[in-house]
């Protein structure tokens, strides 16, 4: 079996972004939606103040909530781990949106403009409107479609570029990494043995396809 | 923003789902319980059918994509809200029927769907698992005692309208149906509270402090006491039912739409670890927005 799962490690992450803006340059987001983005957490009271950066997204859960709700079937799991939405059969209760406790969905019904009204869609906005995402539910989608490219070629994700998802490519810090958690000998494998980690909202037993490596063990 | 923020997709349209089917179904079911007692109650299905069908307009009026809202039915295995669509349609007819052939046992016939409808109701919020207002076991009775206690004050606000019915409430079984739901009820309330107490984001805690004083009064106090009177004064039985009812859905109605619209803060962004800089040590974690301890 295969489970495509992220790994953060906080160590390493800077909070640059660039993962946000590879993610919004790859998936064409509209204006206001971030399927990858960087948290800043700011921990304690002066002068004992920590700070952390934290990258979010959708989880892919095991269990996942989203895909239990739906009443559409339009979000599912693959037998990859990944979970996905078809837009076809989506009808954009955002029910989904309710159950997601990563807030990593979103409902765009009408896009807003990158530079306000009065200068319209950009170029490039134009070029790619993505009208089947409009009005119903989006989240990241791991890449799915350079996944699905690579496995079909031959690629192992995780490790060839081009089979795994911008975000992981694009991190200057190498703190994203993508692999198959059902691979032991896998890249994210072989961190989650090496290193302490721990799941958002691991109470809420979902299943989170996203770990983050806080010390070495 | 790290810590809970509300959330926005389900408006007033929604929380009128939420109301008005929460309402009819509790009403078909209580008119159902009613008939079987004697009374004469058909006549409550159609307007039980009124208020699921407008519940259901309304959050059709939501979703993003109306035309494909056949789709709804397309995943009964694991999803509520398909569950309860699917069992609107068995009521809708049902209820109709019913109130034009005045059968009291197609009465208690359609109150299985509304009884289920009413649960899937309570379930669709149960499990939102991005909401803590919304997924504690506790809203599941909290939700079906609440819109048993509507249907019971619209029965109340509309008794006079059938010859008998409020004399009837009174003396028999009816009075004594409508004084537990209230009582039910707060205790669901109670233990909703009690439920999300260190187990929410402050923002929701505060939402339900400020809701309860209503609640408390007007929901639960002011009916009993109403009701109690009503039993007391025969000569202003009808008026004591009708503003007792009219509390008991007030009551019903707001305290969704506090839940659904005010309270409904999402989970937030929590670490239980912050790492290590330079050659320090890793630190605690952090959960904005939560009152501690978790």
């Amino acid at each position: 079996m295969t489970r495509y799962v992220m790994v953060a490690d906080i160590n390493r992450c800077v909070g640059c972004q660039t993962c946000t803006a590879a993610c919004k340059h790859t998936n064409a987001t509209a204006p206001g939606v971030q399927w990858r983005k960087v948290l800043d957490f700011e921990v304690g009271t002066y002068p004992n103040v920590r700070r952390a950066f934290i990258p979010v997204g959708c989880n892919h859960c095991l269990d996942a909530p989203c895909a239990d709700v739906c009443p559409t079937l339009a979000t599912y799991k693959r037998p990859d781990g990944i979970v996905s939405i078809d837009y076809d059969l989506c009808i954009g209760c955002a029910y989904c949106i309710q159950a997601c406790p990563y807030q990593a969905r979103d409902r765009v019904d009408i896009p807003n403009k990158a530079y306000g009204k009065q200068f319209g869609q950009m170029k490039h906005e134009q070029k790619v409107p993505h009208s089947e995402r409009r009005a119903v539910a989006q989240k990241c989608t791991f890449c799915v479609d350079r996944i699905d490219y690579g496995t079909a070629n031959g690629l192992t994700p995780g490790i060839d570029p081009d089979a795994t998802p911008a975000c992981a490519n694009s991190c200057i810090a190498n703190a994203l990494i993508f692999g198959d958690i059902d691979d032991p000998e896998s890249n994210v494998s072989q961190l989650l043995r090496t290193h302490e980690h721990f799941q958002m909202h691991e109470e809420l037993e979902t299943g989170s396809g996203f770990y983050y490596l806080w010390e070495r063990k | 923003m790290l810590g809970p923020t509300l959330q926005k997709r389900w408006d007033w349209r929604a929380a009128g789902n939420f109301i008005c089917g929460g309402t009819g179904s509790g009403l078909l079911v209580v008119a159902a319980l009613l008939s079987a007692l004697g009374l004469h109650t058909t006549g409550y299905a159609l307007l039980a059918s009124a208020f699921v069908a407008t519940g259901l307009g309304l959050v059709w009026l939501e979703i993003g994509r109306p035309l494909r809202s056949m789709n709804v039915f397309r995943n009964p295995a694991t999803s509520w809200m398909t569950r309860e669509g699917m069992v609107a349609m068995l009521l809708l007819p049902l209820g109709i029927l019913t109130f034009f052939t005045g059968s009291t046992s197609l009465l208690i016939l359609s109150a299985i769907p509304a009884a289920l409808f009413l649960y899937a109701q309570a379930r669709i919020l149960h499990m939102a698992k991005g909401i803590p207002a919304w997924r504690t076991n506790a809203i599941n009775p909290l939700i079906v005692t609440t819109g048993l206690t509507e249907g019971m004050g619209v029965l109340l606000i509309f008794a006079g309208l059938v010859e008998g019915n409020v004399a009837a409430l009174f003396v028999g079984y009816g009075w004594i149906i409508a004084l537990s739901l209230v009582f039910l009820r707060g205790a669901a309330w109670l233990n909703y509270r009690y439920s999300l107490a260190n187990n929410a984001p402050e923002q929701t805690l505060q939402v339900l402090e400020r809701a309860n004083i209503v609640i408390t009064l007007l929901g639960i106090a002011t009916p009993l006491v109403l009701l109690f009177l009503g039993k007391s004064y025969a000569a202003y039985q009808l008026p004591l039912a009708a503003v007792a009812g009219f509390f008991m859905v007030l009551c019903g109605w707001f305290c969704k739409y506090q839940i659904i619209i005010y309270a409904a803060y999402y989970q937030g962004f929590a670490i239980t670890h912050t790492p290590a800089r330079g050659g320090g040590k890793p630190g605690p974690g952090l959960k904005p927005g939560w009152r501690l301890p978790q």
